[in-house]
């Protein structure tokens, strides 16, 4: 870790992959070899990176449900995380931001840096980095008692940002714009957003996650629950919020990852019982048009998983 | 194709026995209420229904020898003071307790406190009585002296609160006690409520960077709020009809406005200390308090029934609750959050052409730096933040203690001062005939208690099964039928919430009056009418968890419904059935108030079922209340932890009863 936080070069190199049964699984991060491409390789993005994953294998009790994952997210980039079902995706997600350990059981080795603090070391306070590190999950949910407004206010209200009564007000109207919903309920901020449909509550909740201003958002299958054209809206919003945050998604559907992100990280799960493993990194265009590892090929192309 | 006669004849059979069942249990009831309502022809007559309810005093002999004087006022009164002051501790210790198990405490101790909490529940309210009158109120007497002395000049409106004497019954100490008994009951529900919260609510409040209490306060407390109001009423219906303690507590002074360091008396309470030994105008006067209490009791049982039934937990949880019955005994609790989050194959939804005029997600308006926050140190989260929990965490486990120390301390006295009160002569030996000696047991009372609660099982349990079945499955077969068993069905309802008390006085006036003696089998049909409604609900709770495909499966394969009913459904909800009935017999083996005027007590020993018979919970309040000598209060103790070791013996049983049961849901 250097000072001013810059992500070292982790690489293939420093893992040696001497065992066999992990001989076709390439961990590395971002940077890889896969640099000069489209996109510029991950390290040599301006910046420090502001979130990395450095060996980080998740257990469920007994359970290894992933192994060794070495990632980078770079500034202001979308990466999609990819894989048939039961591979790790969304625990290792889950794992980004300690949403994971709400689980009974669920422990992590290994390292998530933000920025140039581990938030899994004994100084970081899970409630902050679920602040710095916000969450949209699958199905949406926001606070059905409460009004539109208030559940934008919700996550201020929680980390009791001092804030004025305009920029209250504000703030509603700023994050329901990024949201992209504004026009659509700016005439009822005060009713429940039980009322809402389900895109415009997932929209909501990508508002509500904005209010407190994270740096990274993590997106668990955002679109899995709404119809395509709800769908094709939050898509153009990731899009838009790129500018602004470094967004993880994990998702299901291969067109959106390659709509939508930057970079694509391949995880599967080679056997019943065995922790899910990062196949391949890498930009998306290259993800899906040239694919070094055949299995990752293979998944791409629809004929696994 | 016709089906051969014998086999629609034995279906009709079915259809008709189990509705005679019903309507004959609901017959019976009625009659007993007519006959309570008849008695009360001559209050109205002689002081009207206004001018009964809103009197402020009861007089029943006055010095001048004349009729005596009878108002309500000063029992409703107590009674809605001891139920305000039993809430407001109860309320919100409920609450804390709740949250602690389901939220606060390490995952592994929460099922263990529960449980300890669901004990409270066990303990019958005689026994909170006699550890009220030996233990609690000889020891609050300094500091409740001390709160007379400092604060007995504070009046409000002219109503002095704190003035003394301090008396050894008083408001303050049984609306304390009042608070103990009915927390269990408050607590089961709003911890039932409360695993109703949806994961993801808690997550997105996690998400967003709040706290345990802030997740707890704005997306558990929130979504659970109706159910903790209609548990509070629950709460409160169990108060307004509770007896015996309040009986032993509060002394017996119709008082109103008096200091809440003062004697007072509630409508339950004046009926079981009166009725035995009232004049006509009185024992009218007493039943029309019982009409009352019944409205009363009605009125916020049905409240609660709103609210509870519009939470998200549901109206069986209202019943259950109503009927007493621990609760998730045949319910696996799902307190652990799900073990892993792999979640399932969402399908591709394949290429999917942009609509045309999709709008473009409006601009980000720009505000300038990216906020960096941090996440460790002090500025990661305020210290208001930090305090403001910690007061709320200190919150729930001050709860927890309010919970846990009188559960100990009643255990702890009754195994101090009753362990020494058993040997072999208690269980063979009768009562001492002189008041100041231990030489003795309660041989009588203990088969008389069995005795009663075989009466019950006899009444309630043909009864409540069969009705079960008319209003779970016969109803299901005709358009009358379902109207017919919509009808029982709120008529059930309507006897859970029907204070044992006045069981017991509909008992006394429909059976002992007309037969002209206490009995033996008046008490066990007390006891009958209490154990019923909670036999037919849990009996049609259990029998609705039966597959509806196994009872097609039977059908397809040309089975009349008898049959099916039979060989099928009662096969697999009979351990189901059988753990209702265990809780039901487990509720009615501690309860007094019903005895007292019905198999009246007996010092001698009888098995006799037309004679008065004496029962443990009655014994426990003749040697408290009447007797009062240390020998006496011994003895009590000693019947205490013998009355304690039978319910939960009871419920043991029908927790593994429950056990086997399980497996209908996993099915």
């Amino acid at each position: 870790m250097t000072a001013d936080g810059t992500a070292p070069v982790s690489d293939t190199e420093a893992t040696p992959v001497s065992d066999s049964e992990r001989a076709g699984v390439r961990s590395t991060n971002l940077a890889g070899d896969l640099g000069e491409r489209t996109l510029p390789a991950a390290d040599a993005m301006p910046g420090p990176h502001p979130m990395r994953t450095e060996k980080l294998d998740i257990f469920y009790s007994k359970h290894h449900a992933v192994e060794g994952i070495d990632l980078t997210f770079p500034r202001n980039t979308v990466t999609a995380l990819i894989g048939p079902s039961g591979c790790g995706k969304s625990t290792y997600i889950r794992a980004l931001n300690r949403m994971h350990e709400l689980i009974p059981g669920a422990t992590v080795q290994g390292k998530v840096w933000l920025r140039d603090t581990d938030i899994y070391s004994g100084e970081a306070d899970p409630v902050a980095v679920r602040r710095a590190v916000g969450m949209v999950f699958q199905r949406p949910n926001p606070f059905p008692t409460k009004s539109i407004a208030d559940n934008i206010r919700s996550g201020p209200k929680f980390n009791r940002l001092k804030l004025s009564r305009d920029e209250k007000d504000h703030l509603v109207e700023k994050t329901l714009r990024g949201a992209g919903l504004w026009d659509e309920v700016k005439n009822r901020l005060d009713s429940p957003a039980g009322g809402l449909s389900g895109g415009q509550q997932q929209r909501l909740c990508i508002a509500r996650a904005l209010a407190v201003e994270p740096e990274v958002l993590l997106m668990d299958e955002p679109c899995s629950a709404l119809d395509p054209q709800s769908t094709l809206r939050i898509e153009d919003l990731i899009r838009e919020l790129k500018e602004r945050l470094t967004i993880v998604i994990v998702t299901h559907n291969m067109q959106q990852a390659a709509r939508v992100s930057d970079y694509t990280a391949f995880f599967t799960i080679e056997n019943e019982g065995e922790p899910g493993r990062l196949i391949e990194t890498g930009p998306t265009r290259d993800i899906f048009g040239s694919p070094k590892n055949p299995r990752t090929e293979a998944y791409v192309t629809g004929r696994f998983g | 194709m016709r089906r051969p006669i014998a086999s629609i004849a034995a279906d009709r059979l079915y259809f008709t026995v189990t509705l005679l069942a019903s309507l004959v249990a609901v017959a019976a009831v009625v009659y007993l209420i007519y006959k309570t309502v008849a008695e009360t022809g001559a209050v109205w007559d002689t002081f009207g229904i206004w001018g009964f309810i809103t009197g402020t005093e009861w007089v029943p002999t006055p010095a001048d020898g004349g009729q005596g004087i009878f108002g309500a006022m000063p029992f409703i009164y107590g009674t809605l003071m001891t139920s305000a002051i039993a809430l407001l501790l109860a309320v919100p210790a409920s609450i804390g307790i709740a949250l602690a198990t389901t939220v606060f405490l390490p995952r592994r101790v929460r099922g263990l406190l529960g449980g300890l909490i669901n004990l409270l529940a066990a303990v019958p309210s005689v026994v909170f009585g006699l550890w009220g009158v030996s233990v609690l109120v000889p020891w609050a007497k300094p500091a409740l002296e001390w709160v007379a002395d400092t604060f007995g000049g504070i009046s409000l409106f002219g109503w002095e609160l704190f003035a003394g004497p301090v008396t050894s019954g008083s408001y303050l100490i049984a609306g304390l006690v009042l608070g103990v008994m009915v927390l269990p009951v408050i607590t089961a529900i709003v911890r039932e409520v409360l695993l109703t919260v949806p994961l993801d609510q808690v997550e997105g409040a996690y998400a967003l960077g709040a706290t345990r209490w802030e997740m707890v306060r704005d997306a558990m407390l929130p979504w659970a709020r109706s159910g903790i109001v209609g548990a509070s009423a629950l709460g409160l219906g169990r108060a307004v009809g509770e007896t015996i303690a309040i009986a032993m507590l509060l002394g017996n002074s119709p008082d109103i406005f008096s200091s809440l360091l003062g004697p007072g008396s509630t409508l339950a309470g004046v009926i079981a200390l009166e009725t035995g030994e009232a004049g006509d105008l009185q024992l009218a006067a007493l039943t029309a308090l019982a009409v009352v209490l019944f409205v009363l009791a009605f009125v916020i049982n049905l409240l609660a029934r709103l609210l509870v039934g519009r939470s998200s937990a549901g109206p069986g949880l209202f019943r259950r609750s109503l009927g007493w019955v621990p609760f998730r005994f045949w319910k696996a609790p799902k307190e652990d959050l799900p073990e892993g989050h792999m979640l399932e194959e969402q399908q591709a939804s394949g290429v999917v052409p942009p609509p045309p005029g999709v709008p473009h997600a409006e601009e980000f308006p720009a505000v300038g730096e990216q906020v960096v926050v941090a996440v460790t140190g002090k500025e990661a989260v305020s210290t208001g933040r930090r305090v403001r929990s910690r007061i709320a965490e200190t919150f729930v486990w001050l709860s927890l203690l309010v919970g846990l120390v009188p559960l100990i301390a009643v255990l702890v006295e009754m195994l101090r001062r009753g362990l020494p009160a058993i040997g072999i002569d208690f269980f063979t030996e009768l009562p001492p005939t002189d008041i100041t000696s231990t030489d003795g047991g309660i041989s009588n009372a203990l088969v008389g208690t069995l005795i009663l609660m075989g009466i019950a099982l006899v009444v309630a349990a043909p009864l409540g099964i069969l009705t079960a079945l008319f209003i779970s499955d016969v109803a299901t077969t005709g358009k009358w039928y379902s109207k017919i068993a919509q009808g029982v069905g709120f008529f059930v309802d309507v006897l859970l919430g029907v204070p044992s008390i006045v069981a017991g006085l509909i008992v006394y006036l429909g059976i002992v009056v007309v037969q002209g003696h206490f009995s033996a089998m008046a008490g066990g049909i007390a006891l009958g009418i209490i154990a019923f409604p909670i036999i037919v609900r849990a009996a049609d709770e259990i029998l609705r968890l039966v597959p509806n495909a196994h009872k097609e499966a039977a059908l397809a394969l040309g089975a009349p419904k008898w049959r099916t009913t039979w060989s099928v459904i009662l096969p697999a909800a009979a351990p189901g059935i059988l753990t209702g009935i265990l809780l039901a017999l487990a509720r009615v083996s501690g309860e007094t108030a019903p005895l007292l005027f019905t198999s009246l007590g007996n010092q001698f020993f009888s098995t006799s079922l037309s004679e008065p018979i004496a029962a443990i919970p009655q014994f426990i309040f003749t040697n408290t209340v009447i007797s009062q000598t240390e020998a006496s209060l011994q003895l009590a103790w000693g019947a205490a932890l013998v009355l304690v070791a039978i319910i939960l013996v009871l419920n043991l049983l029908a927790t593994l009863v429950a056990r086997k049961t399980r497996s209908l849901e996993k099915r």
